[in-house]
């Protein structure tokens, strides 16, 4: 069976054909929670779209309970539109994987760019940074974008 | 064996860089099992003398496949360019998973 028949079509381009690293294949342990922070501007950089990206890609293979958390201009991820972001395709391909796990995306609260998301793509929660501080503190590790 | 894992995101020439090479030397030099995947800008810093010399000793240098080829960079031997399925099989197995952003 290929990689094509077993993966999202989204993910084949995503994860080709690898070494695989044989040696931790038998090593097993409590799921770790990754949490991803991303606070910079989808209009300007690439980096947003990469996070989310990633994101889905590590998620996918349910070794790791993955989070996403947008902050200031991040936030323009979620938006109705993403014609003006760096990279928008990886926000219309990857969200709707992020979407499928059940659980919300975290933003900042009171981000003054929330206003103007229009119809948000995916589910949010808005959490507040004493939140936020509590939520780093149970992740395994943090991937800042 | 302690297997440490480390994650760069970031360019060779920002200072996270270097400290997720000076991490995996100083881990190396404790008889520590490190492997490095170089994901986004990092691909561009594969190459990094640095980096390259730390294989000798032991590191598993991987890099990120799709990063290199939306970069236009080779796929050479300089790592084992493999996708996001090694960075989740590295979160999963290894006692630590850092990253440098």
């Amino acid at each position: 069976m290929t990689a094509a028949e077993t993966n999202p079509p989204a993910l084949t381009q995503m994860t080709p054909t690898t070494p695989m690293p044989t040696e931790l294949k038998t090593r097993t342990k409590v799921r770790p929670l990754v949490l991803f922070l991303v606070t910079s501007d989808p209009r300007e950089t690439h980096r947003p779209a990469e996070a989310i990206r990633v994101a889905a890609g590590l998620g996918t293979w349910k070794k790791a309970d993955v989070r996403v958390y947008l902050r200031g201009p991040a936030i323009r991820a979620l938006g109705e539109w993403v014609d003006d972001l760096v990279e928008e395709d990886h926000f219309t391909r990857y969200l709707p994987i992020l979407r499928e796990w059940g659980h919300p995306i975290w933003v900042e609260a009171g981000a003054v760019n929330a206003a103007d998301l229009g119809e948000a793509t995916t589910p949010y929660e808005a959490i507040d940074d004493i939140e936020l501080s509590r939520r780093c503190a149970e992740a395994s590790s943090i991937l800042r974008f | 064996m302690a297997k440490l894992g480390i994650l760069i995101s970031c360019g060779p020439d920002r200072p996270a860089f270097r400290h997720g090479v000076h991490l995996a030397r100083a881990a190396l030099g404790r008889g520590v099992d490190v492997y490095l995947y170089c994901l986004d800008d990092a691909v561009a810093g594969v190459r990094d003398p640095d980096l390259q010399a730390l294989k000798p000793r032991g590191l598993k240098l991987y890099a990120c496949a799709f990063g290199a080829q939306q970069r236009g960079l080779p796929v050479d031997d300089s790592a084992a360019y493999a996708g996001l399925t090694v960075v989740s099989d590295l979160v999963a197995a290894t006692d630590r998973f850092v990253s440098f952003n």
